[in-house]
């Protein structure tokens, strides 16, 4: 949240700039207009029109790369929420895989059993290292249930 | 009717028997073994017998006093396994690793272990199959 906040805040700010910009295009605009109905010498006007534009562009440049690096900012900021948003929803989903998986096992129907094994099998080869453990000590319990069993020889 | 009962009760056994394997495949997957997460397998005093785990990677596994009897473990690597004790009779080991595995007082009565590496394996007490002698 404090992230979308401080991008929503660059956004007003720089908003407000863009208006700034553009009073001083207007500016700009003015003096070559008066330029064109002046009727003294033409060399005045010009570096008139000059000095004004140095002083109106020198602030502007300085303000533009300034904008450039905020936004930079915004776009990496972004891009970090997106990919802890990215994160966080493949944890769910993984979370509820799980889960399901997990509910499978403990079906009495062996059948169903082995689609929670498959299930688990999948995560753990989706994720290697991070659910391997996991998924490990479930199915760990499971073999525990048929431990000591008479095994398959009486299949 | 009987008949239609035990045909789904053969069917649930053997749904029964390919959870377990799948569960014990799991385990002893070769590529799943070289996780760095994984730990090297305990199942001491275990009774998994008709289990196929040709292939399966079972280094420095725990495997005293398991029931292995009429198991296939096939291309096995059993390399550092401790299968004191263990009931080996009738599993089919072919080309199976077993270098310095501690078989001592295992039952291998009736086991293939034709290509079998037993280099450096202690076989003290251990009953062994027709015409292989220990040492």
């Amino acid at each position: 949240m404090g992230a979308a906040r401080a991008i929503l805040e660059e956004l007003r700010r720089e908003r407000a700039l863009a208006g700034v910009l553009a009073a001083s295009i207007a500016a700009l605009v003015s003096v070559a207009l008066l330029a064109a109905i002046w009727d003294g010498p033409s060399s005045d006007i010009r570096n008139y029109g000059l000095i004004v534009a140095a002083i109106i562009a020198f602030p502007l440049a300085i303000w533009r790369s300034l904008v450039a690096h905020r936004q930079a900012r915004a776009g990496e900021s972004q891009a970090a929420l997106a990919a802890e948003q990215a994160r966080l929803a493949g944890d769910r989903e993984t979370a509820g895989r799980m889960f399901r998986a997990a509910e499978l096992l403990g079906s009495g129907n062996p059948a169903v059993r082995l689609t929670g094994v498959r299930m688990l099998e999948r995560i753990a080869d989706d994720h290697p290292g991070a659910y391997d453990d996991l998924v490990m000590e479930i199915l760990q319990v499971e073999r525990a249930h048929w431990r000591g069993d008479a095994g398959d020889d009486d299949r | 009717m009987t008949t239609a009962e035990s045909s789904t009760e053969r069917r649930r056994r053997l749904y029964e028997h390919a959870t377990r394997q799948a569960i014990l495949e799991f385990f002893v997957d070769p590529v799943r073994a070289q996780r760095p997460t994984r730990k090297a397998l305990d199942w001491r005093g275990d009774r998994l017998r008709g289990f196929d785990l040709s292939n399966g990677h079972l280094v420095a596994a725990l495997l005293s006093d398991i029931d292995l009897a009429g198991t296939r473990l096939d291309g096995a690597d059993l390399t550092d396994a401790d299968l004191a004790r263990a009931n080996l009779a009738g599993t089919s080991l072919r080309n199976a690793k077993l270098v310095r595995a501690n078989l001592a007082d295992a039952d291998l009565t009736g086991a293939d272990l034709d290509g079998a590496d037993l280099s450096g394996a202690i076989l003290d007490g251990a009953r062994l199959p027709d015409g292989i002698a220990a040492g």
